[in-house]
């Protein structure tokens, strides 16, 4: 099998006799790699290497996690049952049945409000859309895991008391 | 009788060697190459919260193979198929048939070769097992009926087949130098000093053969830069796709007995084998008491050493888990400390003075334990280059095979004979 | 002892070359020729002539016979289409054999005791590398030579034929 004639994408490099020979190079190479590893074993502490379940990164505030509701003063959920959330959501991952609210000053409230988190991208245009900022993604959970699928589809009670941790 | 114990109880220890060297390498793979990128590599498995710096993991994956599902392709050649893995791991572990991992060991008064089988052609026997190396792969390839494990079949024979002559040719000429076929008796040559200085080791009396051999060897073990029969990038995994469970285990513990085979070949035609360079066997026997005082001492002072390291990580990383993983720091100190109070003990037994058979069972002992060593090395070594070098191009690896190592392998041979017939 | 192994790679190699012959699968049929080699190995190492058994592995079984299946592999599959058989092949040794024992056996009768069975092991040092060689390189090297001569003319030939005359690397 030869490649001579062929169109080549990049233009060889000329080497140098040095080169041609291999051993030289390959010498070099073994250099550069054992000075890794006994730079990594004399300095074990300088391993950028995290003890995940241990050490955990620090995120910035910023960081999208797991959604939560915000509540009133009185414990009802903030939500309106809008439904500008569920439109803005590229994933379609939120589902709410409004029901009419008693207190007449207030239109809608959430009788179901429930996120695939399987679904979500975690992409937070269900926060900017929201106009009475009743759902947010600050928890910084990002740890989310369960055993089965049904798991991941979260509702409203589960939103409005988030715990802290990812577990579901 | 007495024979076949013997040959039982040496067959024995080679194998108990390889499996053994297999479980470290595959430990040194995966901490070598983490550290070498910068990782950490392997360390959660562990038995009672200790992890042994990730040495638990093989043993974890040998219970995972056994009592994982065996995977089988519906239209596979059932016969071959089985017979492929069995037959890899018998080729792998017959080569060191004639391998002398020491000189002689004087048991009850008899002289014990430290070689399995003293073949008056071992080095063809040599080539001849690797030669069948192709076999198993091949079939593997073959019986798995499917385009990927066949086309890393088919490379594993051209492969093996062009790099078998340069593999010959580079022994021939360590063959005229030392004017034998017997394995033991090359081993033997290299204990003899180059004009009174130099150890006459195969490496010094053919470099040039030692840099083809050492290129053969790493082609016929299927290891980088020459694991195109694997090459995950563009054939998935090759031969061994097709495999799961205990299979797919025995071509990964044939892989690293290949490499143990490797290792060997390398230290014992060109490195010496169990010559402790500049001390030839009487040496060794009449300095024994100095030389055990010494290795004594040294054990003594290496242990303290990393006693003391391990101490200080220990005052260091107190309560950096909160569970069993804190305690690993003192038990790793425990460990070297009870070492180096074995090493003071056989101090306070006067090793200076030791009599006349405890120096021929130190010198067979110190003898095994430098092939040991060397082989640990060139096993290293594999690792080493592993995580080194990138894979060759299909035409590359021929093109190196058939147009410069052939050419530079009959030159050297040639050369040798020159040398040789004035000399 | 030796009598004993001889018997055994003998039984070995009748197996293998029995087996060869009545498999379907090109590629089984060639491994059992390996196997069958690998038994003449065993006999000519209980015989003595252990460089012989090295050299049949090396070069029967381990380059030749790997090249013939590389390329058996190349046209054949591992599972064939169902094929019309005249009847089962395990059947064929069954029917083949007691001829095939009663002229080996008369064979033997003609011929002397000599030629049936082992006569035990020949004299010290027959058949290793020196004796080998001396034979090889001294009395037989024209004839050596000249082998070595006809196989470079058929691999320059098999070269001309297999590309075609106008694409040869000299021309």
């Amino acid at each position: 099998m030869s490649f001579e004639g062929l169109p080549i994408g990049t233009a060889a490099k000329k080497r140098s006799f040095r080169e041609k020979l291999y051993f030289p190079e390959i010498l070099r190479g073994l250099g550069v790699t054992i000075r890794h590893l006994l730079h990594n074993i004399l300095h074990t502490a300088d391993m950028p290497t995290m003890q995940y379940p241990e050490e955990k990164r620090v995120y910035s505030d910023r960081f999208r996690g797991r959604h939560r509701l915000m509540k009133r003063e009185d414990g009802s959920p903030r939500c309106v049952a809008c439904q500008m959330c569920s439109t803005a959501c590229p994933a379609d991952c939120i589902d709410i049945v409004a029901a009419e609210h008693p207190d007449p000053s207030i239109e809608k409230y959430p009788a179901t409000f429930d996120i695939d988190l399987l679904r979500c991208v975690y992409c937070g245009l269900c926060e900017e859309a929201c106009p009475c900022d009743a759902i947010r993604m600050d928890t910084g959970i990002y740890e989310i895991a369960a055993d089965k699928r049904s798991s991941f589809l979260v509702d409203k009670e589960f939103l409005l008391n988030n715990t802290t941790d990812g577990t579901l | 009788m007495t024979i076949v114990y013997e040959a039982l109880a040496k067959i024995g220890f080679m194998f108990a060697l390889i499996m053994g060297m297999v479980v470290v390498l595959i430990w040194m793979e995966r901490k070598g190459a983490a550290y070498i990128q910068d990782r950490t590599g392997p360390n959660r498995a562990a038995i009672l919260g200790v992890r042994l710096a990730g040495l638990v993991h093989p043993v974890a994956d040998v219970f995972k193979l056994l009592f994982k599902e065996d995977v089988t392709p519906t239209n596979r050649h059932r016969a071959l198929y089985n017979l492929a893995p069995w037959l890899v791991m018998t080729v792998a572990l017959s080569t060191y048939a004639v391998i002398p991992f020491g000189d002689f060991l004087t048991v009850a008064g008899r002289r014990i070769p430290l070689v399995v089988a003293d073949l008056d052609v071992g080095m063809l026997y040599i080539l001849a097992v690797a030669s069948l190396g192709t076999y198993g792969v091949v079939l593997a390839g073959w019986a798995a009926n499917n385009k990927f494990t066949f086309l890393g079949g088919l490379r594993a024979t051209a492969q093996m087949i062009s790099y078998e002559i340069n593999m010959g040719l580079a022994l021939l000429g360590l063959m005229l130098v030392f004017g034998s076929l017997r394995v033991t008796d090359i081993t033997a040559g290299q204990g003899a000093l180059l004009w009174g200085f130099i150890p006459m080791w195969g490496v010094v009396v053919q470099p040039l053969g030692f840099l083809l051999f050492i290129t053969t060897v790493y082609a016929e073990t299927n290891r980088n830069p020459f694991d195109l029969p694997e090459g995950e990038s563009e054939i998935v995994a090759g031969y061994h796709l097709e495999y799961s469970s205990m299979k797919f285990a025995l071509f990964f513990m044939a892989e690293y007995a290949h490499m143990v085979i490797g290792a060997a070949l390398i230290s014992t035609l060109y490195f010496g084998g169990y010559q402790v360079p500049w001390l030839p066997r009487p040496a060794l026997e009449s300095h024994a008491g100095l030389l055990l005082t010494g290795t004594l001492i040294f054990t003594l002072v290496m242990s303290l050493l990393i006693a003391f390291a391990f101490l200080r990580r220990a005052s260091r990383e107190r309560g950096k888990f909160q569970d069993a993983r804190d305690r690993e720091p003192g038990l790793g100190a425990g460990l070297w400390l009870i070492i180096g109070l074995a090493a003071a003990a056989g101090l306070t037994r006067q090793p200076w003075a030791v009599g006349s058979a405890g120096a021929e069972v130190f010198a067979s002992l110190a003898q095994v334990g430098v092939f040991l060593f060397k082989l640990v090395f060139f096993a290293w070594l594999f690792i080493w280059v592993r995580w080194t070098l990138p894979r060759f191009r299909y035409d590359q690896l021929m093109n190196l095979g058939w147009k410069v190592m052939l050419p530079l392998g009959v030159a050297n041979l040639l050369v040798t004979a020159l040398v040789m017939a004035v000399v | 002892m030796e009598g004993l192994l001889f018997w055994f790679c003998g039984s070995l190699l009748l197996l293998g070359g029995v087996m060869m012959v009545v498999q379907r699968s090109a590629v089984v049929s060639a491994l059992w020729l390996v196997f069958a080699f690998l038994s003449a190995a065993g006999i000519f190492a209980v015989l003595g002539g252990t460089f012989l058994a090295v050299m049949q592995v090396l070069v029967y079984a381990g380059a030749i016979m790997v090249l013939f299946l590389f390329v058996i592999m190349m046209l054949q599959g591992p599972v064939m289409d169902g094929e019309r058989r005249l009847m089962h092949p395990a059947l064929w040794p069954l029917i083949a054999a007691p001829p095939a024992a009663v002229l080996i056996m008369l064979a033997g009768f003609l011929r002397g005791d000599r030629m049936v069975g082992f006569a035990g092991a020949p004299a010290p040092g027959f058949g290793s590398v020196v004796q080998v060689a001396t034979l090889l390189l001294g009395r037989y090297l024209l004839a050596f030579e000249l082998i070595s001569i006809i196989l470079l003319v058929a691999l320059i030939g098999a070269l001309a034929v297999g590309r075609g005359e106008r694409k040869l690397p000299w021309k």
